[in-house]
């Protein structure tokens, strides 16, 4: 009696339904439908003598882990897998973006602040690979993460190709005003102040490298994420 | 290690298409209904996980071969049921004739008489 007042079923299917939410490639509705199995199946179960705790357990393995489950599904929908990864692209595009522009912040101040001046370069390198290295490490840990639930929200909000293209879209015009205002500053400046032919056109191919990687880096990242977090197969 | 008594995983899967379809012929039916029909018919003998059955019904649907409806049950719990379309019922008649003409070419080296098709 005392176990059986300590289980509390709702709580136990919360618990659950939390599980499947973790799982990108089960939609709302399937993890709606999959519950209703589980609760149709108690009832039969405590009729062949289980309790509420052993009848919501032995249900739940017959269902199979949500992981399995969630790749079943992303068999047969190739493109929920892809939404799925294009959030973490997204995600990783603009972490990475603000990452390095806080770090471009940090490194000028931290300069500033020791007084290296213009010996600072070796300085500078070093911090920077660091915090690129630190930042590729989180995404990666997030990525490998079996606690994706507390992202796995997040990615819940991208299930619609409306909502990706809307994100990717987002990150590519961020990308894409932050070079033409290059570009135009670098037109103006150079108008301005009459320089020779020779430094506009440095300038121009900074601007234009700079453009080439903010596109780059989306697709860089494509390819890590589908080598890091490839398609699980259903065979264990 | 092998299980000789269960039925491999892989028939399993390959055999989920044509028993759901073959299933829902005989009339609509919810996801835990037909997982309870397979258990009684297969006597527990085909390793299936009831979620496996979901993605099936999933693939199917979007194939237009089932159609699908939620609608509360007399428990007053809302279930999604599933039923054949038009499609569906030309791929059930597909699927049980290349499913009996595997099973007549093995019949023949096993001696079992021939169903016919």
């Amino acid at each position: 009696m005392e176990t059986q007042s300590r289980f509390d079923l709702n709580n136990a299917v919360a618990a659950w339904r939390q599980e499947l939410a973790a799982q990108t490639a089960i939609s709302l509705e399937q993890a709606r439908e999959l519950e209703t199995h589980l609760l149709d199946a108690l009832p039969d179960l405590k009729q062949r003598g289980l309790t509420e705790e052993e009848a919501f357990w032995l249900a739940r393995r017959r269902l199979g882990k949500p992981e399995d489950i969630a790749a079943d599904f992303a068999k047969g929908n190739p493109g929920a897998v892809w939404r799925e990864r294009v959030f973490w692209i997204a995600l990783g595009a603009l972490t990475i973006h603000s990452g390095l522009a806080a770090l471009n912040g940090l490194v000028f101040f931290v300069v500033q602040l020791i007084g290296l001046g213009e010996s600072s370069t070796a300085f500078k390198v070093v911090f920077y690979f660091a915090g690129i290295a630190a930042v590729a490490l989180a995404l990666w840990q997030l990525s490998r993460s079996n606690e994706g639930a507390a992202l796995g929200w997040l990615a819940k909000v991208f299930t619609t190709r409306t909502r990706v293209a809307l994100c990717v879209g987002m990150v590519v015009l961020v990308s894409s005003l932050g070079a033409a205002v290059g570009f135009w500053q670098a037109l103006v400046t150079s108008a301005l102040y009459h320089q020779p032919t020779g430094v506009v056109i440095e300038v121009l191919i900074s601007v234009f490298r700079t453009a080439l990687m903010n596109l780059v880096l989306p697709v860089v990242l494509a390819i890590f994420i589908v080598r890091l977090a490839p398609l699980r197969s259903a065979k264990s | 290690m092998y299980k000789p008594f269960m039925i491999a995983k892989d028939l399993v899967a390959a055999s989920s298409r044509p028993l759901i379809l073959s299933l829902l012929a005989e009339g609509e039916s919810y996801g835990y209904a037909l997982i309870q029909r397979v258990r009684e018919l297969s006597h527990g003998e085909m390793e299936w996980t009831d979620g496996m059955l979901y993605p099936v019904l999933h693939r199917l649907e979007k194939e237009g071969l089932i159609e699908s409806e939620w609608r509360s049950a007399e428990s007053g719990r809302e279930r999604k049921y599933y039923r054949l379309s038009q499609d569906g019922r030309r791929a059930f008649k597909a699927e049980k004739q290349q499913w009996l003409r595997v099973h007549n070419t093995l019949g023949k080296l096993w001696k079992l008489n021939p169903v016919s098709i």
